[in-house]
């Protein structure tokens, strides 16, 4: 499946030579920018993959839209730049000119690749956040019902687990209720 | 610089991988300005030892004595949350310091101004709390990058409008702010279509003065990188609201209680907000040359758009300068609604906190409220009511300011001299240029 593509270049022959390589390759090519703001706005306002982008866009601002698109994590990008000109940065891809069908297909690849794995990583780190964040929730509820209704550690969990079922609530939202009231839990007297 | 404070500067920017720091002033023009410098340079610029040609700087010094120093404020220390790829970039807002007489505050500076009339405040036992309401436009950028006067969507105040352009990059500024410390108590739609309003908490006149210009930055940031234009100028576009800072006020003691709030006194005002009110709306016509600086100012300043015109106070009513919102006690304070955010706002606080403290110093007494709409008056209504008006134009408020000694004084000789000399030259070029107006008006009919 192709990858959705912006070309932000301020070259008309450069625009259409990309345009039609990257369908040759099965890509799509969603929209054509020739300034930065413009490639912003399309950037943020669709669905994009990757944004290739032309160093001498808008009079040399390529390099700065390129490392904005990238350190807001907008898309993947790769930069297009004259044989002597490298760019600091290393946080994204680029080609050195002259261009051909050869070199930009791979690289363009590439590019989607690793951006499809930095999403799915990302999106990996958020789930093991939030199941953290689960763990630490129920964790000092169930520490309150064992200290306060003296429950064993396998009695509280199922006390959390039955409410959360008769109420059809997430475990984390009954843990968070237990931590919000603990105040009004009547501890069982200990006599 | 204390050693403490100092230290804990270097250890942030080493534990964040800070690689430059922006060290920033503002002129007396309003506008923010940054000498940028690497890491390597830091210590000697904590130590006040960074030197900068002051004679490039408009209004700072004359070409013979151009040395000056910066001066940073360690507690301002900020790492800007938008550079995280190449080295992140922090800032520190630093004082003006002259090398004559002795390594001295240089007077000129907007932001020792402005200490110099707190420090007039505290000795009377006052704090000065602001809560300012900046206003703004977000405009579409052209092929050539230049701003145009297109706005991004169609929607009015509090729209809660289909996702658009403007909506998402003022979510970022809301959240850029909130990673720089600011409390976002609001942001909103506003009145007119790509008008925009982030409020942020109230707190001592010096560091929201910090903040305006803080907040100014990272709202034309964080625009650009949306691909937008963002504007505080006054009033782009003539029929439609312009751009307002309304800036709640409010005198504490030095204990930290609201000495506005009198709960058995008439609207729960005590006698010093009352004169406080009194003092502002005696100064109004002159302050506002520097509340509302521009040419461009006084066509925001007119009937029919929220903005105020005349001089008058009201607990409801906001066609008057000085609005009282409901809330009391802790909260207890007033809106002055006039000001606009092209104005410097170091200079703007000074001169309105001078104002205040005057109508507390002489006990002068504000006119009783108005609660009718006083678009509506007549003039002889409003004559009979004793309701003046706010300056016409920018000419018409710097001769105000001339007449004006309290004002003056809050300014002191040097800002006051500059101030007077760019904006008389900014009217001279006004009037010498011929507008795309009178153009339409007169160029067919005569």
């Amino acid at each position: 499946m192709g990858g959705k593509i912006i070309i932000a270049s301020a070259s008309v022959p450069e625009k259409k030579f990309l345009n039609d390589s990257l369908v040759r390759a099965g890509h799509h090519v969603i929209a054509e920018s020739n300034n930065m703001s413009h490639a912003f706005r399309r950037t943020r306002s669709l669905d994009c993959d990757l944004v290739i982008v032309d160093n001498n866009l808008d009079g040399g601002k390529g390099l700065k839209t390129a490392s904005i698109i990238s350190e807001d994590h907008l898309a993947a990008v790769l930069l297009l730049v004259d044989g002597e000109m490298f760019p600091a940065t290393k946080s994204f891809h680029y080609l050195i000119r002259p261009i051909y069908y050869n070199t930009l297909i791979p690289a363009v690849e590439a590019a989607l690749w690793h951006w499809q794995r930095e999403l799915a990583m990302q999106e990996q780190i958020r789930t093991l956040e939030e199941k953290l964040k689960t763990r630490k929730l129920l964790d000092r509820a169930k520490g309150i019902l064992i200290d306060k209704l003296k429950l064993s550690e396998n009695e509280a969990h199922h006390f959390i687990q039955r409410e959360a079922m008769n109420s059809g609530s997430t475990l984390r939202q009954i843990a968070t209720e237990i931590i919000n009231q603990e105040q009004k839990i009547k501890p069982i007297d200990s006599n | 610089m204390i050693k403490d404070k100092k230290l804990e500067v270097m250890e942030k920017v080493r534990d964040n991988g800070v690689r430059f720091i922006r060290l920033q002033f503002t002129d007396i023009g309003g506008i923010l300005k940054n000498v940028a410098i690497p890491v390597s340079q830091l210590d000697k610029a904590l130590d006040g030892e960074l030197m900068f040609d002051g004679s490039s700087i408009s209004g700072f010094t004359e070409i013979e004595e151009s040395d000056m120093y910066l001066v940073p404020d360690p507690d301002t220390f900020t790492i800007f949350p938008w550079r995280p790829s190449n080295g992140a970039v922090a800032r520190l807002i630093c004082d003006v310091y002259t090398p004559h007489p002795n390594h001295a505050p240089f007077i000129g500076d907007p932001r020792t101004n402005l200490k110099r009339i707190i420090k007039e405040a505290a000795d009377m036992g006052f704090v000065m709390n602001a809560g300012p309401e900046g206003e703004f436009f977000l405009f579409l950028v052209d092929e050539q990058g230049h701003p145009a006067l297109n706005t991004q969507d169609m929607a009015g105040y509090f729209d809660l409008a289909p996702v658009d352009l403007g909506e998402d990059a003022r979510r970022d500024m809301v959240c850029t702010l909130e990673d720089m410390g600011f409390e976002i108590e609001a942001s909103h739609h506003e009145v007119a279509p790509g008008q925009h309003e982030i409020d942020f908490k109230y707190g001592p006149v010096d560091k929201i003065a910090d903040d305006i210009q803080t907040y100014k930055l990272v709202v034309r940031s964080i625009a650009e990188r949306h691909g937008l234009h963002a504007t505080f100028m006054a009033k782009p576009i003539a029929g439609i609201n312009g751009s307002g800072m309304h800036t709640h006020q409010s005198l504490f003691n030095l204990q930290g209680e609201n000495v506005f709030y009198a709960p058995d006194k008439p609207y729960q005002l005590s006698d010093l907000a009352r004169w406080y009110m009194g003092g502002i709306m005696k100064h109004a016509r002159a302050l506002t040359a520097i509340t509302n600086p521009t040419i461009n100012s006084y066509k925001r300043l007119v009937p029919g758009y929220e903005a105020p015109v005349y001089i008058a106070w009201s607990e409801k009513n906001r066609s008057c300068l000085i609005r009282v919102p409901a809330k009391r006690g802790l909260s207890t304070r007033i809106e002055v609604r006039h000001p606009d955010p092209t104005c410097n706002p170091y200079l703007a606080m000074a001169v309105m906190l001078a104002a205040g403290l005057d109508g507390v110093k002489n006990q002068i007494e504000p006119p009783a409220p108005v609660d009718a709409n006083i678009y509506h008056m007549t003039q002889q209504e409003r004559d009979r009511a004793g309701i003046a008006s706010l300056p016409g134009s920018l000419l018409e408020a710097l001769a105000e300011l001339e007449k004006d000694e309290v004002i003056k004084d809050a300014l002191g000789e040097h800002i006051l001299s500059h101030f007077l000399a760019t904006k008389k030259a900014e009217w001279e070029r006004y009037r010498l240029e011929v507008h795309p107006w009178e153009i339409n008006e007169y160029l067919r009919l005569f």
